[in-house]
């Protein structure tokens, strides 16, 4: 069908006024077009007939960037309120010709039409000339059209403006009577008729045309969004619910947090290992290659944290990569490994008086040691708070300066802290033997995932006002689901109802 | 802990602060004088952190305050410590019995793995 070839033809050029023309001939079923049938139909031809013979570079065009789509100048001629009048201009100079005339004068119109070098707007009028008798079948308004339409094309050429064209068409029934429909009686109420009907179906027109558009913006944004997602996706920045994940998440956080979620997986697979390796009664030998792995485990994310404070300190600091219970316990951006011992010397049975011993001193000298850094981060604190608070002279920037390298000081800090937890596991592996330091390290491995587990159960425990709170997180979901929630949620808070800053 | 503002600072000024004087020997010297002797510079918080940690322990460090050498020797301690530990983060550094333990992580970690405690009682500054 011509409609279709043209197209295809002109698919490769760029513009929602092509849309829209493809749609208006395009028979398909469309909301838009249904004005009344035959007001569109109408439409429809008038640019099908427009599209034969229209000068590219038409001065009248107020389009800026000269299409050479066939379907532009059906769009460039919506603009025009004033077709009728100049309509009726044209075509009653065209009227006195005749049919052999304005055949001699397509033809040399034709001809300068191929002259200015656009030839290829031949190509589309012959698909249309010669199909448009299909393109009729619709409705019994095409069967005069049609002819109307042949005649149009033969005419258009000597149209010295390209806009007339398409009103030639309400003139033509009349050129009609002299030719081969003369059965036809056409009076003013038809003619008035089909000039309504022309309003119609221009107004139809630019209605879709600006929702074609609507659509066309939406879908570039939507296949940027896509690209992006998938770019982040690629690099690895896919929010994995760890926690309350924000949406505003600086790269390294988000590499971490992935890292991390990797480093959960991990864990689970280590502690089936010391669970299956206590259980079976593994030898010594075999047991501490389980141990020494679950030690470098451990080494692993403390490496992976100390990357991630070079690039987001407050990441860690504030714990956004731990979930909320967790978060509850954090000191310095991680556990406090003295709460960590206390909680172990209750599992350690047997152990020996030595041992106990050992365990007790470590315990006491990683407490003065969290009192260190606590009292030196207090400080760090304080002097913050006086640069911040500032002097009696406002010197903006320069204090923002002090304070920036003040904050500086908390990457050490947190370092410090992580070094001292290393240091503390390092140290139960020396004094406990192979089976206590296994089962001590399960312990702490049961701990912490009880304490993410009960992140989860705290976010989807059952509560009488639910939807009200508009907080995705605390619907009635299992943890599974809040997972996938959350990258939904945290990507985009605003459209959930949800504060990014939960 | 006591800040070694002017006495040890004064020894400083018998000999003069040029290139006769290897400031990495100002060091160790200053260094070897007290059991506990520690580098700091007075608004660095992790000094601060360092420093406490001593005290907490009962035992009392000296401590040479870079920032505030009345006689302008502290850059040259600074370069000296840049020379030594191999990094441009001098301070805290902490020595005990005339040899030097480290930065914060290094006396942090040999507290925690149970050394020194003894090197503080073999340099007699704890007494159990």
């Amino acid at each position: 069908m011509a409609n279709h070839r043209l197209g295809e033809t002109n698919m490769s050029e760029s513009g929602p006024s092509n849309y829209a023309v493809l749609h208006g001939l395009n028979p398909s079923p469309n909301p838009f077009i249904n004005q009344g049938g035959s007001a569109f139909d109408f439409g429809g031809l008038e640019e099908a007939i427009v599209l034969h013979g229209v000068r590219i570079g038409n001065h009248d065009d107020s389009k800026p960037s000269p299409l050479y789509a066939a379907a532009r100048p059906a769009a460039t001629l919506d603009m025009f309120p004033s077709w009728p009048m100049r309509f009726h201009q044209t075509n009653t100079g065209n009227s006195r010709s005749g049919e052999e005339e304005s055949n001699e004068d397509s033809g040399s119109a034709l001809n300068t039409i191929s002259s200015r070098g656009e030839g290829h707007l031949l190509e589309p009028e012959s698909p249309i000339s010669t199909t448009a008798p299909s393109t009729t079948d619709r409705s019994p308004q095409h069967l005069s059209h049609d002819q109307m339409m042949q005649q149009q094309q033969q005419e258009m050429p000597s149209d010295g403006s390209g806009e007339a064209r398409p009103t030639q068409i309400a003139k033509l029934p009349q050129e009609k009577r002299h030719g081969a429909r003369s059965d036809k009686v056409l009076d003013a109420k038809t003619l008035r008729r089909l000039a309504q009907n022309r309003e119609a179906a221009r107004k139809s027109r630019l209605r879709k045309k600006a929702y074609v558009q609507q659509l066309e913006s939406s879908r570039i944004r939507l296949a940027q969004l896509e690209q992006d997602l998938q770019r982040a996706r690629a690099q690895g920045l896919f929010l994995v619910g760890a926690g309350g994940v924000p949406a505003n998440i600086s790269p390294g956080a988000a590499m971490f947090d992935m890292e991390y979620a990797r480093w959960l997986e991990d864990d689970l697979r280590h502690m089936t290992e010391l669970r299956a390796g206590l259980h079976s009664q593994l030898s010594d030998g075999d047991l501490r290659v389980v141990v020494d792995a679950y030690i470098n485990h451990y080494d692993d994310i403390f490496r992976l944290k100390g990357e991630a404070a070079k690039s987001d300190i407050f990441h860690l600091y504030n714990g956004m990569w731990t979930t909320p219970a967790e978060r509850c316990f954090l000191w310095l951006g991680g556990f406090k490994p003295s709460e960590l011992i206390k909680i172990l010397i209750p599992q350690l049975d047997p152990v020996t008086e030595q041992q106990l011993m050992g365990i007790c001193s470590l315990q006491h000298s990683s407490q003065q040691a969290e009192e260190a850094l606590s009292q030196g981060l207090d400080q760090l604190q304080q002097s913050l708070v006086d640069t911040v608070a500032g002097t009696s002279i406002p010197d903006g920037m320069h204090q923002m300066a002090v304070a920036l390298g003040k904050l500086a000081n908390l990457e050490g800090f947190v370092r410090q802290a992580d070094n001292l937890r290393q240091q503390t596991l390092h140290q139960l592996r020396r004094i406990l033997t192979i089976r206590q330091a296994a089962k001590c390290f399960l312990v702490i491995g049961e701990y912490y995932a009880r304490l993410r587990a009960l992140s989860s159960l705290w976010a989807s425990r059952p509560r009488e006002a639910l939807m009200n709170e508009g907080n995705m997180n605390q619907c009635q979901a299992g943890p599974e689901l809040q997972i996938v929630q959350q990258p939904m949620t945290s990507q985009f808070p605003s459209f959930f109802g949800q504060d990014p800053n939960h | 802990m006591h800040y070694q503002a002017a006495e040890s600072w004064d020894h400083c000024t018998t000999t003069p602060p040029t290139a006769t004087t290897d400031p990495i020997e100002t060091v160790m010297r200053l260094a070897s004088e007290n059991a506990v002797v520690i580098f700091s510079i007075s608004s660095c918080c992790m000094c601060h952190a360092v420093k406490r940690l001593f005290c907490g322990m009962g035992v009392n460090p000296t401590v040479y305050e870079l920032d505030q050498d009345p006689r302008g020797g502290g850059k040259e301690i600074e370069r000296a410590l840049i020379r030594l530990l191999g990094t441009s983060q001098v301070v805290p550094v902490v020595f005990i019995g005339g040899k030097m333990v480290g930065s914060m992580d290094r006396v942090m970690a040999s507290h925690i793995n149970g050394t020194l405690v003894p090197l503080l009682k073999d340099a007699g500054a704890l007494w159990l």
